[in-house]
């Protein structure tokens, strides 16, 4: 494990003048040790990429070979009996299942609103945040400050708050607004759940875009002034455009956990009411874990993993599209 | 834009790294993505072939305690680790050498539990509790040991209805020890302002649901009750069933192999149309978790309240709470059903200490009226006959505002209890019909939430036929 040898080594060969003539004088025997040292340095080289080979396939392929062997072979849900091979039955039951259905639909609905919107709110309240306000520090920290605190505590409070007698109508009431039934209602629950998971996000990918918009050399903003360019010309031509890597960054990290996300649903609505929350991730869950059937439930996370491996790989090509400008 | 890029060097490093993020957003959404597939396969089926029963089960007569000390593990649903510690010294005293570790398990949790442990063949895992209606389930799933021949004559112990549920295709595959029923808790001050009368607590002057919600209503009008009538168990089937019962719905399945859904008829559509009209009318709060009701009723914010006798520890112990009992009430022209079935003792099949946790099962469900006799607070009678006579001589029922209590809870287990459905396919069952409770509540059509509960239903049992 140690790369002590190496070095040594490298240090005998070229400590003094003599060696490179002694190297040339004996030529076999120097064929050899540079055979031998070439061995050690790969063996040192594998020891060190011994741990990380080890977690990757452990970690990632492991898992994926098994989800792949679960979703072809099928029992009596929680069954101690063995499960029995079916091919590909799993997926024939959830093409025809109403409720994989709506799993996905609602997975990609919630998807396509949440994510341009974060990303909306977060660019906003980064330009807003980096334009010398007094105590922009103070300001980021409350913004950012969601993120710290843990998913299901935030899920649970506001589940407190968003009760139909609870504390947000208190306050819609006294502006003259009537009781919203937010999370026990099936036209309300998608937008409740943006309105948490973005209170949580939004002032997580701030913080990424504001280090994106440090990086812009204030000389672009000067010379756009010079030519007489208007904030909103400034922020299109300059900003957006610098911006492309960090902002494409956040899309795809954003879109990757908002795919998965889990605790608020779990916490609050269980993938109702009519089943409008039942998200390809909680509905993995509950097929695995409260339903014991582990054969549906993998091959339903195979399907989320085609799903977002294929929205990801379209947004790599923005980004190469992005990077080749 | 291109002239700002190019005229400034400043920024090589944009093009001088091509891909080497993206390879790493890569890393990361593989990363994410494997990491969930760890979660879920995490705990995907692993089970050898063989189906081992335990070895050392004897008749119960010929049970010896062991020499030197073993411990059993006891995953447990239906008692805190607080309830139940009188329980365990107790044995521990008598059993020096056998140790109970319980572990109580939240009851919306206890079927995950299950299935991650005892499909795995855990032998860590010795008892569990084993809720009635899931009993055939678990059965089917091979996580029960065949018990016939370890207690050979329950018939005489314990009552024929919790003897029924612990039995799957003449075996008895678990070992019954609580049984249940259910009462109208109603809030004597609430009704005195509103000058409603109160309800009788005698089973012959059962009220009808129509007449609650009237009542209802006017506690509401002219009580100052917040809520008119709210539920125990506001979306569990346990609690709803007797409703669709009460007018002639039936269990909810049919079917020779109890595989077919049948919540469509007249008895479920109505009987949901009133419990979503609840709701709609305002007399019940919409989003209040179940954990949260009995909490609404101890802070008197409710004038009826349909629940579990286990909560009268919890109300008597508020001194301002002025309420009282009646029976659980039925439809007009139907037949009166109440909520019945409770808990049995589990051993599974890949348990190493048998005969240690036989002893147990024993001491729990049998011995002298069993666990019974060890809980102050017990409010849910045991299964075993000889149990029922401590339980009703309890504390809890010398309440005045308990009166009429214990006749009550005697009348409905003999006559009017109704057992849940049983079928192999109970866990996707109940699962189905709390969403579409659920959602009836919140406002969905009952038509539309039965139709949509039988279809998940159909679907999920395919794999049971």
């Amino acid at each position: 494990m140690s790369p002590t040898p190496a070095t040594s080594d490298t240090t005998r060969t070229t400590s003094g003048p003599s060696a490179p003539r002694r190297r040339l004088a004996r030529g076999t025997p120097d064929q050899t040790r540079r055979r031998r040292r070439t061995l050690r340095d790969a063996t040192t080289a594998a020891l060190f990429l011994l741990p990380a080979l080890i977690l990757i396939a452990v970690l990632r392929l492991v898992p994926v070979v098994q989800a792949a062997s679960d979703a072809t072979h099928s029992s009596l849900p929680g069954s101690a009996l063995p499960p029995q091979w079916v091919g590909l039955d799993n997926f024939t039951a959830l093409w025809h299942s109403d409720t994989f259905w709506t799993s996905v639909q609602q997975t990609l609905l919630f998807n396509v609103i949440v994510n341009p919107l974060q990303i909306a709110i977060a660019l906003a309240l980064a330009v807003l945040l980096t334009q010398n306000l007094p105590a922009s520090g103070l300001w980021r920290t409350l913004v950012f400050l969601p993120a710290a605190v843990p998913m299901t505590g935030s899920a649970v409070v506001w589940g407190i708050g968003l009760r139909p007698d609870g504390p947000v109508n208190a306050v819609l009431g006294t502006v003259g607004i009537d009781q919203q039934p937010f999370l026990t209602s099936p036209h309300q629950v998608i937008a409740s759940l943006i309105l948490i998971a973005s209170w949580i996000g939004v002032g997580y990918w701030m913080i990424f875009l504001i280090a994106g918009l440090n990086d812009i050399p204030q000389v672009y903003y000067e010379a756009a002034r010079v030519d007489g360019a208007g904030p909103l010309r400034r922020f299109w031509s300059i900003t957006l455009p610098q911006l492309r890597r960090p902002l494409l960054f956040v899309l795809v990290a954003d879109t990757v956990s908002n795919f998965v996300l889990f605790a608020p649903i779990q916490i609050l609505t269980n993938g109702g009411p009519e089943r409008r929350t039942s998200f390809l991730m909680y509905d993995i869950f509950h097929n695995s874990f409260e339903l014991a059937d582990p054969h549906t439930a993998a091959a339903e996370l195979l399907v989320l993993l085609a799903l977002m491996i294929a929205i990801v790989a379209v947004q790599f090509r923005l980004l190469g599209e992005a990077e080749d400008r | 834009m291109k002239n700002a890029r190019t005229h400034h060097p400043a920024r090589p490093a944009a093009t001088a790294r091509p891909g080497r993020r993206p390879r790493r957003l890569v890393a990361t959404a593989a990363a994410a993505a494997t990491a969930l597939t760890l979660l879920i396969t995490g705990c995907g089926t692993d089970s050898s072939p063989d189906s081992a029963r335990p070895e050392g089960l004897v008749p119960e007569g010929q049970l010896k305690d062991p020499t030197s000390t073993v411990t059993i593990t006891y995953a447990g649903a239906a008692y805190s680790a607080d309830d139940m510690k009188p329980v365990l010294d107790a044995f521990h005293k008598a059993h020096p050498t056998i140790k109970v570790d319980y572990q109580s398990v939240p009851f919306d949790q206890f079927n995950s539990v299950l299935s991650t442990r005892l499909s795995r063949r855990d032998a860590t895992l010795d008892l569990f509790d084993v809720d009635m209606p899931r009993t055939d389930a678990y059965q089917a799933r091979g996580w029960l040991t065949d018990l016939s021949a370890a207690f050979p004559d329950l018939a005489t112990r314990v009552d024929p209805a919790s003897l029924d549920a612990a039995t799957n295709d003449g075996k008895l595959v678990a070992l019954p020890y609580q049984t249940s029923s259910q009462l109208l808790y109603y809030n004597k001050k609430l009704l005195k302002k509103a000058g409603v009368s109160f309800p009788s607590q005698k089973a012959e002057d059962r009220m009808t649901w129509e007449q609650v919600t009237a009542d209802a209503r006017t506690a509401q009008k002219d009580g100052g009750a917040k809520w008119g009538l709210l539920f125990d168990q506001v979306n569990r089937y346990y609690q709803l069933q007797p409703l669709a019962e009460s007018l002639g719905g039936g269990s909810g399945v049919t079917g020779k192999d109890s595989l077919t859904a049948d919540l469509t008829n007249d008895g479920w559509t109505k009987a949901m149309t009133w419990y979503g009209s609840l709701y709609q009318d305002k007399i019940s709060p919409r989003g209040v978790p179940v954990a949260q009701t009995p909490e609404t009723f101890a802070a008197g914010d409710v004038a009826f309240f349909p629940g579990g006798p286990w909560w009268a520890t919890r109300f008597t112990d508020e001194k301002d709470l002025d309420f009282g009992v009646a029976p659980y009430p039925y439809f007009e022209g139907g037949k009166p059903a109440t909520p019945t079935g409770g808990w049995s003792l589990g051993l599974n099949p890949a348990s190493k200490k048998a005969q240690a946790a036989q002893i147990f099962m024993k001491f729990m469900a049998l011995d002298k009226g069993g666990y019974a006799q060890y809980m102050s607070g017990l409010a849910v009678p045991p299964s075993n006959t000889a149990g029922t006579e401590t339980f009703y001589s309890q504390p809890v029922f010398k309440d005045p505002r308990m009166a009429g209590a214990v006749e009550l809870t005697a009348h409905e287990l003999a006559h009017t209890a109704v057992l849940r459905a049983r079928t192999p396919g109970y866990v996707e069952f109940e699962d189905a019909l709390g969403r579409a409770f659920e959602d009836i509540a919140n406002g969905t059509a009952p038509g539309t939430a039965l139709t949509s509960a039988t279809k998940a239903v159909d679907q999920a049992w395919a794999k049971y036929r």
